[in-house]
């Protein structure tokens, strides 16, 4: 036993105040560590936020870069997780909690079953993700293979012939009709899209014109428009003053003059027209740094390309014997077995980690409903079944929803799992279920990967987005606990 | 109970109550219902287990198939692995180079490192915010504490490795390197050891543990919280009437009597952490301690590692093939993660149903 003398109690309470001191320390160091985390990040990514950087797609080029199809893809995965975890979860929480078994064998099993559950729950979501690859993407490489699956429907076929004049010409087919080469007089109906041809309407005039004579032209038409080409590069290079083209409507003539001139007498097209369509697209370039001229000049190359062709009668025209290609029209609701790497098997992957989750919060708000109410349903004769669709449920769908906001949070935050899945260059949202899809954390992690600092400052500016969207559920989240727990 | 029952449908009538013989007769299209619900809750029950046979088949099967005699890397070497080369080779390096290793020892030590790292951050913080929230503090600051601790919990993993390799780091160097820079200058350091060279690299343990660390705060304060928070209030007014300060109440009576719960927490959040994977993606790097080199690389914090996860993520995002050695062995690193997040699960949930202290 301890002497308790004066001095000794004085040292007491010492230990008391210096504890809490070092507990209050530790609590604000959490905190603290917490504000510099969203300080620094805040600091780093603001000014990089903008509407253009939320909706625009991923670029190489760190300053053009944006989150527009991570964004579509994330709440893509996110929908199919829900509409996927949240009846499966439900309905095992309320297995667990609402069919006690009084067989012995069966309540081993039930508690087999409930043991599980904490032990998915601990489950690193890397190995989720190894999971969801190999079930859902390559489904064990057991029937097929996600380029070649086993099973689809949902998708149109048809045949691309290319014509003389760079354009593409769509024929309906069948998945395995063989690829015929383009006929002299042939009158099948050649469409300009692939949407046109699916619904047979505005065929395209097209001729098929015999080989030879034409190929010759095109020959010319093209390498002229090469070295056209090269005469614009080196125009625009003079132009440029401190990596931006300066140009008004006089040096925007004057380009445009010294890119076609040299070819005047050789054009097919007229000269005038030709130089007017250059001068104009040129004065839409000023101010463009290098990297920024690349997609109004090819741009401009199209349509240059486009008028001499067109002049010299290679529009709308197909050479004899010209091989089509295959092509797809993948419809929304396309589905192929095995799934691929695509937005559903993502969504399912991200089910997987966030189950064990809404079970155990689920079984949480189905415990706390009161063994009265149930018991009343059961008195006046109603079923266990009605018991919990009258009573239960609609008193823990509180409870639920908190629990299952909270776990659509982590799934959101989640790249682990969907590395394996998911794509970070992808440059359009996905269309169809099976589409290649981008999300968030996925797209922060690769930018946070690349040493550039322009990319650094776009993952701080994604993780902002990313931290709203989550403190928003969480919100949500903590309103719906707040409101019911005011009404009990 | 009708437990005569030895149909099919055994499983349910055992859960079912049978259908009494004073229901009126339509209720046989009610019952009908019920086991048609019943069924599809046990569907639904069924296939958690299935999740988990799926987790423990995949990985086996495609580990056994890194073992198979005849695997080829994606150059087309043959290899014949055998267990004793994974388990006993001190060297890791299956993706490139002429001569390959794989030993998985040293990607066990850098998930370990980092993991002690995260623990030694974690435990300490997160248990005395516990014991703050749970004995000090006023319900109105816990009220603002609690919520904020949680905060940090939703954070994304992404986000602390970002946080790590932009911040901490930078931190750390700009801290540490000038402090090794003044005790160069001092005779008796040098006495001790050789500093110069020491620097904290782009890539290093210690900030990437120290990110897991922050991460697994929240996990360690709130589990704990609730073990202490379910002492009963009579041992605490029992130790108040003997005359104890608050300290010794919380240390000396609530702790101990909290223990398994604390524990448990702990083991939880150490799992978390073995399996934590972006963080160490991140900010970790790309090369697992050279072991074989001698003991000393265990503790090189300032030096890059690589983790299990590290591993796995770092195959990813490479050329993977299918039957290649390098794909495989994905599989084999996977195993072993799985294998020892849960061990430490399950021994969580042993100590908290052996050790838990009943107060009713």
């Amino acid at each position: 036993m301890p002497q308790y003398t004066p001095s000794s109690r004085s040292a007491r309470r010492v230990k008391n105040t210096a504890f809490q001191a070092a507990c209050i320390v530790a609590a604000c160091v959490a905190v603290v560590v917490l504000v510099t985390l969203l300080v620094a990040i805040l600091a780093q990514g603001a000014p990089r936020l903008s509407w253009e950087f939320i909706s625009s797609a991923t670029s190489s080029n760190a300053a053009e870069t944006g989150i527009g199809p991570a964004m579509v893809g994330s709440i893509m995965i996110l929908f199919i997780c829900a509409l996927s975890a949240i009846p499966l979860g439900v309905a095992t929480a309320i297995l667990l909690e609402e069919y006690q078994p009084k067989a012995r064998w069966l309540r081993v099993l039930h508690g087999f079953v409930q043991n599980n559950i904490t032990n998915l729950a601990g489950v690193p979501s890397i190995v989720y993700g190894i999971l969801g690859f190999t079930v859902f993407v390559i489904l064990f490489n057991a029937a097929g293979s996600p380029n070649d699956p086993w099973l689809d429907f949902g998708q149109d076929f048809y045949h691309e012939y290319p014509g003389a004049g760079g354009q593409s010409f769509f024929v309906t087919a069948e998945e395995d009709s063989p690829l015929v080469p383009a006929e002299l007089g042939s009158d099948r109906p050649f469409y300009l899209t692939l949407e046109d041809a699916r619904l047979g309407v505005n065929p395209a005039d097209v001729v098929v014109a015999a080989p030879g004579d034409l190929e010759a032209i095109r020959k010319q038409v093209e390498d002229r428009l090469y070295e056209i080409n090269s005469t614009m590069k080196a125009a625009l290079r003079e132009a440029t003053v401190d990596r931006a083209l300066q140009i008004d409507e006089a040096t925007a003539d004057a380009l445009a003059g010294q890119m076609l001139t040299p070819f005047k007498d050789v054009l097919v097209a007229d000269y005038d027209e030709m130089k007017a369509l250059a001068a104009a697209s040129l004065l839409d370039m000023d101010g463009l740094g290098p990297v920024q001229q690349l997609a109004p000049r090819r741009a401009l190359r199209q349509q240059l390309i486009e008028a001499e062709f067109s002049a010299a009668g290679l529009q709308n025209t197909i050479i004899a014997g010209t091989e089509p290609l295959r092509k797809d029209l993948k419809h929304w609701y396309y589905v192929q077995v095995p799934f691929g790497k695509g937005v559903l098997a993502g969504g399912l992957t991200l089910m997987l980690v966030i189950l064990p989750i809404i079970i155990v919060s689920s079984q949480e708000a189905i415990r706390a409903v009161s063994g009265e109410m149930r018991n009343g349903v059961l008195a006046l004769g109603g079923t266990k079944w009605q018991a919990i669709e009258k009573v239960v449920l609609p008193s823990a769908i509180p409870g639920i929803c908190t629990g299952t906001i909270l776990a659509l949070s982590r799934a959101i935050g989640e790249a682990a799992p969907i590395l394996l899945i998911g794509y970070v260059t992808v440059q359009s949202a996905p269309d169809h279920l099976m589409g290649a899809f981008a999300a968030l954390p996925l797209q922060i992690f690769h930018w946070t990967s690349e040493p550039d600092k322009d990319f650094r400052d776009a993952a701080a500016a994604g993780i902002i987005v990313l931290l709203i969207v989550l403190f928003s559920f969480n919100a949500i989240a903590v309103f719906i606990r707040q409101k019911t727990q005011n009404k009990h | 109970m009708s437990t005569t029952d030895l149909s099919t449908t055994a499983a349910m009538s055992a859960i079912v109550p049978a259908r009494s013989a004073g229901r009126p007769k339509s209720t046989v299209l009610r019952d009908l219902k019920e086991r048609f619900i019943l069924f599809l809750l046990v569907l639904c029950g069924a296939i958690t287990i299935g999740i988990t046979l799926l987790i423990v088949i995949i990985l086996a099967q495609q580990a056994a198939g890194f073992f198979s005699p005849g695997i080829t890397d994606i150059q087309g070497h043959v290899y014949d692995l055998s267990l004793t080369d994974f388990l006993f080779d001190l060297q890791w390096n299956p993706l490139i180079g002429s001569e390959r290793h794989f030993g998985i020892w040293p990607l066990v030590v850098g998930t370990f490192q980092v993991t002690i790292v995260a623990m030694i951050i974690a435990i300490p913080l997160g248990l005395m915010v516990a014991i703050w929230l749970s004995e000090y503090a006023s319900p109105r600051v816990r009220a603002v504490v609690k919520p904020l601790i949680e905060i940090i919990a939703g954070i994304p993993t992404v986000v602390f490795g970002f946080f790590a390799l932009t911040f901490v780091t930078p931190l750390l160097q700009s801290v540490v390197h000038p402090a090794i820079a003044w005790l160069n200058g001092s005779s008796l350091w040098l006495s001790l050891f050789d500093p110069i060279g020491f620097r904290i690299e782009i890539f290093n343990v210690l900030a990437a543990g120290i990110c897991v660390g922050i991460m697994c705060i929240p996990i360690v304060t709130s589990l704990s919280e609730d073990a202490l928070r379910a002492v009963p209030r009579a041992l605490r007014e029992g130790s108040y009437g003997l005359g104890a300060s608050r300290f010794e109440t919380a240390v000396k009576v609530v702790f101990p009597a909290a223990l398994s719960g604390i524990v448990a927490a702990c083991l939880l959040s150490f799992a978390r952490a073995v399996g934590e994977t972006m963080i160490v993606a991140i900010a970790a790097g790309l090369n697992p301690p050279e072991i074989h080199r001698g003991v000393g690389t265990v503790f090189a914090v300032n030096e890059p590692t690589q983790t299990m996860t590290g591993f796995m993520v770092s195959v990813f995002f490479g050329d993977m093939q299918a039957h290649t050695i390098e794909y495989q062995s994905v599989y084999a690193v996977g195993m072993t993660l799985f294998v020892i997040t849960l061990g430490i699960t399950l021994v969580g949930a042993l100590i908290r149903r052996r050790f838990r202290q009943q107060y009713e």
